[in-house]
């Protein structure tokens, strides 16, 4: 079975893809201005450009979503129809993951970390929240 | 009011537009700016300025400035790859109109060409090649989130819960253009288009279906710009350039912004309203950039036509369509049913409404046509406004 693809790290995504890598979901936040990145040099908010990392809580929202039918990559072929979409974190920002479980998502819905692994990497998917 | 930049468009020049040519972007190019020069009625080696459209969504990005030496262009004063995405083709007007405004070059050829069908190419998967990328946007991939219906479902998606919408919205706009089609012989898809078709077809991408999505083909659409006085003598009915403007909102992808439907058609539609003393209400025809069905309901917010969540007000009981009590909207059948070439498919049809030459589907008022072009997910965004120099002289 193929595995999902993984991006490879930029400067920016470095800190982010290494704790990925070793299960973590992890923030950068600014020193300067307090805003919450997850891969930043420079603060698009302040300018800053120091960065404390710091785990993220793994809460988060559904910002939107979509039920795919269509396997554009090996790795999708035996899950189809599969879901994807934007979570954005309790903390503020927001990332592409692949949603978890039959369960219908909707806009707005709560979302809890689960970290995947693939051939080596790690992925941050997301399962709807239990409630409570 | 400010003053007009003193350029029109004179000449439009189409070749392949089909979903069965294999012709290479290179040589459908070529044939667009000859064929365009034809239709101005000027010798091809006239044409002393080229700007290329160049989007990373094209399949095709070997079409570069070399294209001068395949058409034989000796005595350029201008070239130049314009690239903007999907808003590349009016950002390429722009700038040929700028030349030809300054005096720079005369007779500016604008092109853009794509060839994503390949002999064995599945249609499905034209535009949803693999990926891996780099960096967080390649988590799009790791989501499963392949070509540009995906993303543009996430808008879809969004859009329909903050306003409690069911998909019958994206219907609405896909069935209207549909109707279009059915008047176009360029057209891709001119098969009535009934609601029962609509629901019976399969999602993409939620809640896109097949008929929200564009028709990919292998094209080149090329036009030619040039100064009022020059257009004057044209062989066809030259098409003033009213106003331009760009709108590129940058939202980040945090809490606090809105990068999935936030839309540079406020920042654009505000310059040239201001620019040209025009209102919404006096557009006569609407040519959106319409890759996704979502995409002109997101563009005619806006530019102000409709308050936020209302837009579907503009298609409600055919409105929209050929014969409605509305503004007509994509009367060349947009690139849902007519053809995906970007920012140019929006254009050539405007020019022939403009011109009056849209045969069957002409539209009665077209002192006024708004053209909208998109590039990115919504990122990048440019607005034109055409006009016939008749009326705009």
């Amino acid at each position: 079975m193929t595995s999902q693809p993984v991006p490879e790290s930029d400067p920016a995504s470095a800190q982010f893809f290494a704790a990925l890598d070793e299960g973590r979901l992890d923030l950068l936040r600014c020193r300067q201005c307090g805003t919450a990145h997850l891969a930043a040099l420079v603060c698009d908010a302040c300018n800053g450009t120091v960065f404390a990392p710091e785990p993220a809580s793994g809460a988060g929202t559904i910002f939107s979503f979509t039920r795919t039918y269509i396997a554009h990559h090996p790795a999708f072929a035996d899950r189809l129809p599969y879901c994807g979409g934007i979570v954005e974190l309790a903390e503020g920002p927001r990332l592409f993951a692949p949603l978890l479980g039959d369960v219908p998502f909707a806009v707005g819905a709560a979302v809890a970390f689960e970290p995947q692994r693939a051939e080596g990497r790690g992925i941050a998917a997301f399962r709807l929240a239990t409630s409570g | 009011m400010s003053a007009r930049l003193d350029a029109a468009i004179v000449g439009l020049g189409r070749a392949g537009l089909t979903r069965t040519d294999t012709r290479a972007a290179a040589e459908l190019a070529r044939l667009a700016v000859i064929a365009a020069a034809d239709d101005a009625g000027v010798i091809a080696t006239a044409v002393d300025g080229l700007v290329i459209c160049r989007s990373g969504g094209a399949t095709d990005a070997t079409l570069g400035l070399d294209l001068q030496r395949a058409l034989g262009l000796r005595d350029l004063k201008l070239n130049r790859i314009a690239l903007c995405e999907g808003a590349s083709a009016l950002a390429a007007i722009h700038t040929a109109a700028l030349a030809v405004a300054t005096g720079m070059a005369n007779h500016v050829a604008c092109v853009f060409a794509d060839a994503p069908i390949t002999p064995g190419t599945r249609m499905r998967t034209a535009f949803g090649r693999q990926k891996t990328g780099i960096g967080m946007e390649g988590l799009r991939y790791t989501a499963g989130l392949f070509g540009g219906a995906a993303v543009h479902a996430l808008s879809a998606q969004r859009y329909l819960a903050l306003h409690k919408l069911g998909e019958d919205v994206l219907a609405e706009v896909a069935i209207t253009t549909r109707a279009w089609a059915g008047l176009n012989p360029d057209a891709s898809y001119r098969k009535h288009l009934t609601h029962e078709d609509y629901w019976a077809a399969r999602y993409v991408a939620e809640p896109l279906r097949l008929f929200d999505c564009a028709a990919p083909v292998n094209g080149a659409i090329a036009v030619i710009v040039t100064t009022r006085n020059r257009a004057a003598d044209g062989a066809q009915p030259a098409v003033s350039i009213l106003a331009y403007a760009e709108g590129h909102p940058g939202a980040p992808d945090r809490s606090g912004f809105d990068r999935t439907l936030t839309h540079g058609g406020a920042i654009a539609g505000r310059a040239m309203f201001a620019a040209t003393g025009l209102s919404p209400a006096d557009i006569d025809i609407c040519e959106l950039y319409d890759a996704f069905s979502i995409m002109p309901l997101l563009a005619l917010e806006a530019y102000g036509f409709h308050p936020p969540g209302q837009a579907r007000d503009a298609y409600a009981d055919g409105a929209a369509q050929p014969g409605g009590s509305g503004r007509p909207i994509n009367t060349g059948g947009g690139h849902l049913s007519g053809y995906y070439l970007q920012g140019m498919t929006p254009v050539a049809e405007a020019v022939l409404q403009a011109r009056g030459t849209a045969g069957e589907r002409q539209c009665e008022r077209n002192a006024t046509i708004l053209v909208t072009n998109e590039g990115g997910r919504l990122d990048y965004h440019a607005g034109m406004i055409l006009g016939s120099a008749e009326q705009w002289p």
